[in-house]
């Protein structure tokens, strides 16, 4: 399974231009925007909030169409939905009107590739791999967050996708069972290597996780920079405080800054000075 | 006519056209609907399909609706319909909305009030009208009275909830910075509420429309109600849909009506969706 | 019993105090809990709500000349137990047969115009509009309209009935299913649904709550159809027999007839909430 997993999944954006319309107004989100998620890796995207991360991961997905441009996945344009590249959610995607097993039984049950035996001992081994062995029978609302992401994780994962597509998934998690999830997240990359492409807005998340590591710029977006995070595997968060990790925080940080400027600028939003404005009200008060 | 372009930060979109907004296959479908309604219609009358052809046509209630729309007891019984519904509900929303608040104010009140509200609710309006008819002789009254009872129970029940589901951090908020309860209940509840209220009340002024109908069988000489029934005893069919469709206009009128004040009362609603559309793009 | 934590917030109970004070939690017996419920002053001061009402009810008609027709609760009561009991409950049964059939009948014919409302942009647009059209005349105004057009009086009511479920039904299933979060679909067509699938496994089961919902508010709109119906078609039923006491003067037993009718419609809405919970047992296991 390792083996046949890192040859796929390649994707190759070209030029990608994508639109947002909203009543008359069109709003650009992606503009020229290329880059490649290679295969066998884990690639990261960084970039600041509403920069159209999302919307990566929904082209690749298949649920939205570039305005201009090419999306490839292994040489191919992307046509539509497909169980070769599934995505974890923000926010939970369970169904939840099934219990656990149901969801992670759910897409081999409908796409009948696997039999019954097969689909029931290949869900068991993985709901006790993502740690949920005797919660295959509860509802998804009756979960916490950090289990329902894995729940989410085992149903993906039943199906071996060629690319797994992870929108900020640890978002809103609390501190602690982030981190677990994450490294949970990179036990499970380091088995299967198959290509994973992880969005997230936490740079340490980012540097943490990544093979490849790619920043975005604001809106209208492309790639600014992209990284090779050469940390070795596997990864421990001891990594934390060696120097190649610093640096490339560093130097990730001030790329972003630099874009959270311009993106102030453009929007015209007033530069209160604070200080300044306390002290003429107290002038004022005297 | 080349279709206009302009450019969005460095992209050249073609623009919609005008025409093109209009003259679509959306719009071309929608009003295919509403002809193919009429036709239906038309042609079941004509053809006489089972007992359709005791209905009057569509052209039939066109001629006789333009001829009774100019006619002046139309009017009359317009202006009467609307004063029956118009009071029924106002008076209705004067009782309710206080009567609502107070109950998801104060516990002790609404301990000795709403078990009464909820064993009512479930008569409908419709079995008010023999009670109606006891006590309110004078028939414009009754049929305000159908009107009341239909609108009141959806008001209150908005209201209520209206002052349940105001965040509890509002309160905490207030407390902290130094108000009484009776400043509480005018500037956080009042407000708070108001936009269940505004729903309650553009619901229960449909609600009241639909009452009149039935209030109006029982009374009076005039109304529009009132004109439907009369119209089917003298056999004047084309009038009953007339009628209808005079009634369900008005209502939906009003309806609308009362939503558009309160939007004005209910100004962060508006801001509210305006920024989650806002979001949406963002994302 | 006196002197205690809940005595002391019941006595002044505005939202406010129920903020701000804190309630400690004592274990008692289950005895004990049941007869601090019995006796609690919450219980007791909605029972004499009731009480007072009557007293109201009494006062009022001796006193205001408008009233004088309308007869005291005593009557009210003792008409109870006047009723020949095999007459009233076979009226009762007319009335909750037709309140089935109309509904059944609307669901049957609703639902499925909803779904295809809700799920296909075409019929969207075919349909939607003739039905916004005839929505805003109210159900009763119909009632003419289907005394001329049905020659079997039961057919009349249970038109009449049919129509009152309908519009609710149409307008909660258009509403359950577009407002399913686009998620849910996506991932499903991720998973490999085909179309039929993705109605059946994932929209409908979503948008469940919604159509529930609608549900209920459609049998009380039926209900109230019924009454209607019968208070003018005068072919039995609950709402006849109001009208034909009314008709004989006999006043208690039409406020007897009110409360049954306010009852067994009760009891319906109740009926339809259980049946829809059971089917959404996933939505409120927290």
């Amino acid at each position: 399974m390792a083996e046949s997993a890192t040859q796929y999944g390649e994707v190759i954006f070209k030029d990608v231009i994508t639109l947002v319309r909203l009543k008359d107004t069109h709003t650009v989100i992606l503009k020229d925007c290329s880059m490649t998620v290679e295969k066998g890796k884990l690639t990261v995207l960084v970039g600041p909030s509403g920069c159209g991360k999302t919307t990566v991961i929904n082209l690749i997905a298949g649920y939205e169409v570039p305005y201009r441009g090419e999306v490839l996945m292994d040489g191919k344009p992307i046509a539509g939905p497909n169980w070769e590249r599934l995505v974890v959610f923000q926010e939970m995607a369970l169904f939840p009107w099934l219990t656990c097993y149901e969801n992670v039984v759910f897409s081999p049950t409908v796409r009948g590739s696997m039999t019954k035996e097969e689909m029931h001992s290949e869900a068991m081994r993985l709901l006790e791999l993502v740690g949920l062995k005797g919660f295959e029978e509860k509802y998804p609302m009756q979960l916490s967050g950090g289990m329902q992401r894995r729940a989410e994780l085992a149903r993906a994962l039943i199906n071996q996708p060629k690319i797994m597509l992870m929108d900020e998934p640890f978002r809103g998690l609390d501190a602690m069972t982030r981190e677990l999830m994450q490294e949970y997240y990179l036990k499970l990359f380091e088995a299967t290597k198959s290509t994973n492409l992880f969005v997230t807005s936490e740079i340490e998340e980012a540097i943490f996780l990544a093979d490849k590591l790619l920043v975005m710029t604001n809106k209208p977006t492309k790639i600014k920079k992209a990284f090779d995070v050469d940390l070795p595997r596997p990864r421990d968060w001891k990594m934390a405080t060696s120097p190649r990790y610093r640096e490339l925080k560093a130097e990730i940080l001030e790329l972003l800054h630099e874009e959270a400027i311009k993106a102030s600028v453009a929007s015209g939003k007033a530069d209160v000075d604070l200080a300044a404005a306390y002290e003429r009200i107290r002038e004022a008060r005297k | 006519m080349a279709p206009e372009q302009y450019d969005v930060s460095g992209v050249i979109i073609e623009k919609p056209s005008a025409a093109s907004k209009v003259f679509n296959a959306k719009n071309l479908l929608k009003v295919i609907s509403i002809v193919s309604l009429f036709v239906l219609w038309a042609l079941l009358v004509r053809f006489n399909v089972y007992r359709f052809g005791l209905l009057p046509t569509p052209a039939d209630v066109l001629t006789w609706g333009i001829e009774w729309v100019q006619g002046k007891l139309f009017w009359i019984d317009v202006a009467y319909t609307f004063a029956r519904v118009w009071g029924g509900v106002l008076t209705a929303c004067l009782i309710a909305i206080p009567m609502g608040l107070m109950i998801g104010w104060n516990k002790v009140f609404s301990d000795f009030t709403f078990p009464m509200v909820e064993i009512l609710r479930p008569i409908p309006g419709i079995a008010y009208i023999p009670v109606a008819i006891m006590f309110l002789p004078w028939e414009e009254a009754s049929t305000a009275f159908i009107c009341f009872i239909g609108a009141f129970f959806p008001i209150i029940v908005n209201t209520i909830t209206g002052v349940k589901t105001i965040d509890r951090s509002y309160f905490r908020a207030a407390l902290c910075l130094g108000s009484n309860p009776r400043q509480i209940f005018w500037h956080i509840v009042v407000p708070g509420a108001l936009p269940y209220i505004s729903t309650g009340m553009a619901l229960g002024m449909g609600i009241g429309w639909m009452a009149s109908v039935a209030g109006e069988m029982i009374s009076g000489k005039y109304g529009l109600g009132y004109r439907i029934w009369e119209s089917y005893t003298l056999i004047r069919y084309p009038l009953i849909v007339v009628g209808m469709i005079c009634i369900g206009f008005l209502g939906l009128a009003s309806s609308a009506a009362i939503r558009y004040a309160t939007k004005r009362v209910v100004p962060w609603r508006k801001a509210i969706t305006e920024s989650l559309d806002e979001s949406i793009t963002k994302r | 019993m006196a002197t205690n934590a809940q005595t002391m917030t019941d006595t002044s109970d505005t939202l406010v105090s129920q903020t701000a004070v804190w309630k400690p939690v004592v274990k008692r017996s289950s005895w004990e809990q049941l007869k601090r419920k019995i006796f609690a002053l919450a219980t007791v001061r909605r029972i004499s709500s009731v009480l007072i009402f009557l007293a109201l009810w009494t006062v009022v008609v001796r006193f205001i000349p408008n009233f004088h027709q309308i007869p005291p609760p005593e009557q009210v009561f003792l008409a109870i137990f006047k009723i020949k009991v095999s007459v009233f409950f076979f009226e009762i049964f007319r009335s909750l047969y037709r309140v089935l059939s109309g509904f059944f009948l609307g669901i049957l014919i609703g639902f499925p115009i909803g779904v295809a409302i809700g799920y296909s942009r075409i019929l969207n647009y075919l349909l939607f509009p003739a039905v916004e059209m005839v929505r805003p005349i109210p159900p009763i105004a119909w009632i003419p309209l289907s005394v001329l057009f049905f020659v079997n009086i039961e057919s009349q009511i249970i038109f009449l009935t049919f129509y009152g479920a309908f519009f609710p039904t149409v307008y909660n299933t258009v509403g359950g299913i577009s407002g399913v979060d686009i998620r849910l679909p996506r991932a499903g067509m991720s998973f490999g649904v085909s179309k039929a699938q993705l109605l059946f496994r994932i929209i409908l089961p979503a948008a469940s709550p919604q159509i529930f919902a609608g549900l209920k508010i459609a049998i009380g709109i039926t209900w109230l159809m019924v009454v209607a119906a019968e208070m003018i078609a005068s072919k039995g039923g609950l709402g006849y027999l109001i009208w034909y006491n009314h008709t004989v003067m006999n006043y208690p037993f039409v406020f007897v007839g009110m409360g049954t009718i306010g009852v067994i419609g009760a009891l319906c809405s109740v009926g339809v909430d259980r049946v829809g919970k059971r089917f959404t047992k996933w939505l409120d296991i927290f």
